[in-house]
């Protein structure tokens, strides 16, 4: 009992806080509670023993070794190598996003960029599907052109003269009509590249490459490359496989490849022939692989079908330059090393109409011209305007620059494929394709 | 056998002779009262694993001194049953095991003076003891003041009858040393505060002031008043209790769920089943006493303060004697009775 609080009248300390931690037996649980009911001091001892909230209780050391050692300073650098690890698992990440949005436009752009014909020999004549290897090639290796997505969107943007933010290919910068813009709401983006006579413009003829929108094909994968002209539209999904579409996209259908290999760009080929069918022109830049300008192109028929030996002549009125080139087998002719100027040219062969237009080239600059001939004897004059270049390159500051006066001309235009091994298919309707 | 021998030699020694320089004696009130009566021999893997348990070497206690102290605390409990039972051997297992082993031992190696003892206690209980005074004075000086006497009063200070004493003695391991100890800290604060206030004594902690002339009051009134007087002599223990703490002593209702270890919710519920327990009976008693219902009822909304009784007193008087009468009362009778 407690010697100095009422002796023997009292439970002691002991008791106290024995019943306060509730260790008594029931029998002295009950005295003790029964003592408290009537002794307001008691029941102020045990009110004032109780411990308060921030009482931190007595801890025994143990000498048990701990599972884990103390605070060490390099603890600090598992949250670092951790934050490290995040961030360069999210920058891996946009970047991912950003090729899978941008792939199909700089394949589409880099086809048309590329030039195949660092190597080439002088002469005219060559045979272009061999230097398109250099094309599909770079075409795969996406790292390198994507690193560049901002000139590309730069100088994509005044070719296609629409507003759309992500751009597909774009065929030949050939715009002498105006160029219309591409629909709104549509969940592609669109450049248009015209070629044509005044007011006749090829609205319809587009080139689109599928962005990061939801994919419309049946396949559920990203459009890969897209061509539309009118209500027909072709495609091809990130695995390659090439879809139809009659009805502005609303239905697709599977096409069968004739191709080896992966098809990598679907694109649409503008031609103009004079008379009923104007010459097509179809311009892009070109890397200044080579001093001067170049031009190159194929000479067919109004069937579409390549004439071999034609000769196309190129004429620099104030240089006093004369160059011309004949057509290989597949109707592709080309000249390189082109003094920049105005030239006037002329395509010809037996029993063809000549068709003859002029020119400006650019230096450094590369112009595309696919002519079609009339059979025939007729004169056909053609002035092409090019449009900007559509690639900003390192070494191609100056946009190529052809300007034809059209005569009265019908538009026609075609379907072409390029596959990851350089082959080139064309199709009139995106359904039954033929190599070119 | 020779456990034995040694327990009773200290036995001796504790109960008959002066302590050594540095030891200190247990107190009578906890050496073994019946040695022989218990059977306080204990197996010595019980006590092997109870002095491993006890950490024993960390106090400076061998296992005799640690047995003897646990023989001493079971005695004096008569391990946790009825002072007319008798413990079998699990019983009394059952107790030591259930014992602060480990607080009991630190103790007893302070009591005995041992310096590793009171090093760890020192280290251990200091701030502890002095963080507890502090809380418990409400203020920092008197907290260390309260702190240090008592600190003071444990190492032993303080002689009765030409022996040095040590409160811890009295420590039996059945709570924790830290309560033990925030419990004895109070017990000294409210000890301070009746010897210092004196001369203005509290209501509650004195007896209640000398009865106003008594004056003619109504008949309903005087039947109101015999009506609570009895109704509040039939309380039962916790009733009492919960009144007291909660009217009387203004205690919150957390605070009286922690002494009763229940929630406070349940402190709630039982205050509220009990004030309308409270009036059903009082009605009972007044209609008993020949008033009608309605009369009953009425004689309730009458002004408390018009009433001639000490409702402090009258829940606080003790129907019983006092905290050791009743331990001893309790001791005496017979098990089956308890």
């Amino acid at each position: 009992m407690s010697e100095i609080l009422q002796a023997g009248q009292h439970p002691d300390a002991d008791q106290l806080n024995a019943f306060v931690e509730h260790t008594l037996p029931a029998h002295e649980q009950q005295q003790t509670l029964a003592h408290l009911a009537t002794c307001p001091a008691c029941r102020q001892i045990v009110a004032l023993s109780l411990p308060s909230a921030g009482e931190s209780p007595v801890l025994h050391p143990i000498d048990r070794r701990r599972w884990f050692p103390r605070w060490h300073p390099a603890w600090a650098g598992i949250p670092a190598f951790a934050a490290l690890v995040l961030v360069i698992l999210f920058v891996r990440n946009s970047e991912r996003r950003v090729h899978q949005a941008s792939a199909p436009a700089q394949i589409a752009d880099a086809r048309k960029s590329v030039p195949p014909i660092e190597s080439a020999p002088p002469e005219v004549t060559q045979n272009v599907a061999r230097n398109v290897a250099p094309l599909a090639q770079h075409a795969n290796q996406k790292r390198p052109v994507a690193t560049q997505p901002a000139p590309l969107a730069e100088a994509r943007q005044p070719a296609s003269g629409s507003a759309g933010p992500v751009m597909g290919g774009i065929l030949g910068g050939i715009a002498n009509a105006p160029t219309q813009p591409s629909a709104p709401g549509r969940w592609f983006g669109a450049s248009a590249a015209s070629v044509g006579t005044p007011g006749r413009a090829l609205a319809a003829d587009r080139v689109q490459a599928a962005f990061s929108a939801p994919s419309p094909l049946p396949s559920r994968l990203a459009a890969l490359s897209m061509a539309s002209r009118g209500n027909q539209r072709i495609a091809i999904d990130s695995d390659s496989h090439l879809f139809f579409s009659g009805d502005e996209g609303r239905h697709w259908k599977a096409v069968p490849s004739p191709w080896k290999g992966r098809a990598v760009l679907v694109a649409l080929t503008s031609r103009v022939s004079s008379g009923n069918e104007a010459p097509a022109l179809k311009m892009s830049s070109r890397p200044a692989a080579v001093t001067g300008a170049a031009l190159y192109g194929t000479i067919t028929d109004q069937s579409g079908a390549v004439i071999p030996g034609a000769t196309v002549v190129a004429t620099n009125s104030t240089a006093e330059i004369v160059r011309s080139a004949a057509t290989d087998q597949h109707g592709q002719f080309r000249m390189v090393g082109l003094v920049p100027g105005n030239y006037r040219i002329e395509a010809q062969a037996a029993g063809f109409e000549t068709e003859s237009f002029s020119a400006e080239v650019a230096p450094a600059q590369q112009a595309v011209a696919d002519v079609i001939l009339r059979v025939g004897s007729a004169s056909q004059t053609v002035a092409v305007q090019a449009q900007p270049s559509p690639f900003a390159l390192e070494n191609s500051p100056a946009d190529a620059n052809l300007t034809a006066k059209p005569a009265d001309s019908q538009t026609l235009s075609r379907f072409e494929l390029t596959t990851d091994g350089g082959e080139h298919w064309v199709s009139a309707d995106g359904q039954n394709w033929t190599r070119q | 056998m020779e456990t034995r021998r040694r327990r009773l030699q200290y036995l001796e020694r504790v109960e008959t002779t002066s302590p050594q320089s540095g030891d200190l004696a247990l107190p009578l009130a906890s050496a073994p009262q019946s040695r022989d009566s218990t059977g306080h021999d204990l197996p010595q893997s019980l006590l092997q694993e109870l002095w491993l348990t006890a950490r024993a070497v960390a106090s400076g206690l061998t296992c005799d001194e640690l047995s003897t102290a646990l023989y001493s605390v079971g005695a004096k409990f008569n391990y946790g049953l009825p002072a007319a039972a008798h413990p079998d051997h699990s019983q009394r297992a059952d107790f030591l095991r259930s014992l602060r082993l480990e607080d009991l031992a630190l103790a007893t190696g302070c009591v005995l003076g041992r310096d590793v003892a009171w090093q760890r206690f020192v280290n251990l209980y200091r701030m502890p003891l002095t963080h507890a005074a502090v809380a418990i004075t409400g203020s920092g000086t008197l907290g260390h003041d309260l702190a240090d006497s008592l600190y003071s009063e444990l190492y032993g200070l303080r002689e009765v009858e030409g022996q040095r004493r040590s409160p811890l003695a009295s420590y039996s391991g059945r709570g924790s040393l830290l309560g033990w100890l925030r419990t004895t800290l109070a017990q000294r604060h409210v000890d301070h505060h009746r010897r210092t206030h004196r001369e203005s004594p509290l209501d509650t902690l004195d007896a209640p002031a000398p009865q106003p002339e008594p004056a003619p009051v109504a008949a309903e009134l005087t039947g109101l008043a015999r009506a609570i007087t009895i109704t509040l002599e039939s309380l039962s223990v916790e009733e009492r209790y919960l009144l007291c703490s909660y009217f009387l002593d203004r205690q919150p209702l957390a605070q009286i769920a922690r002494v009763l270890h229940v929630h406070e919710a349940t402190i709630s519920r039982r205050l509220k089943r009990l004030l309308t327990d409270l009036r059903k009976r009082l009605l009972l008693h007044l209609q008993a006493g020949g008033l009608s219902k309605r009369a009953a009822e009425e004689a309730l909304g009458n002004d408390p303060r018009d009433l001639e009784i000490n409702l402090r007193a009258l829940l606080q008087s003790s129907q019983t004697s006092s905290f050791s009468k009743q331990m001893a009362a309790d001791a005496a009778a017979p098990s089956g009775q308890l």
